[in-house]
């Protein structure tokens, strides 16, 4: 499976987040409803000659509340943040997790929800 | 009896003025470094969005010298809503559509990941020609051999080159969270 979607299974197993509920692949849905935490990829991942890949992952997290917003967002990057791979059948082939960019508040979406992002890179082979 | 007595204080000057002509090459090198980077956040997709050029023409590249550190950075300033736009999300009522061909999220931490190798490069160049411009007076001759091995394959160059490939992965980090910040702050005004 893909990258992405096996951080989601990551995500699922280790929290209380629940995939297509409150936890989406690649983008917000057009219900997409508070408290909920968008994992995707974007530009700028690399792969050098000896097949190691630098895999850029966004982790977005919105909410009504700007409490639960921030909360939410810092349970999600606890679980991934500097983590030299992980223990799971589906996460597999990680070495490290670095950091982007920490969680920060970026604005509020079309819902008013306020949105949190934090930026990782996984490495992997 | 045999005594030996041995005068340091050309080499002190020397080393004084190797690390002072280091700091100011890697700050010429950070300068070309951040000029590149503001080049590729702007124009390589994914490039900067232009609906009316505000946003493009507010990038704003930064370079000073902290002791013996050197950091560059590039802030995107009286631009509310660019970290949003940075971000991928859309704004309070309206959505965004990235009318620009090649534009789109991102545009400047992508390049971070991209290309940091050139920007690493060009620190490193302005590193050593900044060693290289040194000159020790009588003792010429003797160090013009050091600039030679700095700028060879020498493992003293090597070491010099990693070193230096550190602070700018963090400086370059730095780059994208210094725009973030700035724009959480214009947001909350």
């Amino acid at each position: 499976m893909s990258l992405v979607q096996d951080i989601v299974t990551y995500i699922e197993a280790n929290s209380a987040l629940v995939s297509d509920v409150d936890l989406f692949v690649g983008a917000e849905t057009v219900d997409t409803p508070s408290g909920s935490v968008i994992v995707r990829e974007f530009m700028g991942s690399t792969e050098n000659w000896s097949g190691l890949q630098d895999r850029a992952i966004q982790i977005l997290a919105m909410d009504l509340g700007y409490v639960n917003a921030e909360m939410l967002i810092n349970t999600v990057y606890d679980l991934l943040k500097h983590k030299p791979g992980f223990a799971s059948d589906d996460l597999v082939d990680i070495l490290y997790v670095d950091v982007l960019g920490m969680p920060g508040y970026v604005d509020r979406d079309q819902s008013g929800n306020f949105v949190f992002s934090c930026n990782l890179i996984f490495r992997k082979k | 009896m045999i005594k030996i007595k041995t005068d340091t204080r050309l080499f002190d000057t020397g080393m004084i003025k190797m690390a002072t002509a280091a700091v100011q090459g890697t700050k010429q090198g950070m300068t070309q470094a951040m000029r590149r980077f503001k080049s590729d956040a702007l124009n390589k997709p994914p490039s900067c969005p232009v609906k009316t050029g505000w946003l493009a023409a507010h990038h704003v590249t930064t370079v000073e010298v902290m002791g013996k550190r050197v950091r560059g950075e590039l802030t995107v300033i009286d631009t509310p809503y660019a970290a949003s736009l940075h971000e991928g999300i859309s704004r309070w009522g309206t959505p965004y559509v990235y009318t620009k061909p090649g534009s789109g999220m991102k545009w400047i931490q992508s390049k971070v990941l991209m290309y940091r190798d050139k920007y690493t490069q060009d620190e490193v160049a302005g590193f050593v020609t900044g060693l290289k411009s040194v000159s020790f007076g009588r003792f010429a001759k003797g160090f013009g051999a050091l600039g030679q091995v700095v700028s060879g394959a020498g493992a003293g160059a090597g070491a010099g080159i990693i070193g230096i490939g550190a602070v700018i992965g963090l400086g370059a980090l730095s780059i994208a969270e210094g725009l973030i910040g700035n724009q959480q702050s214009q947001g909350n005004k």
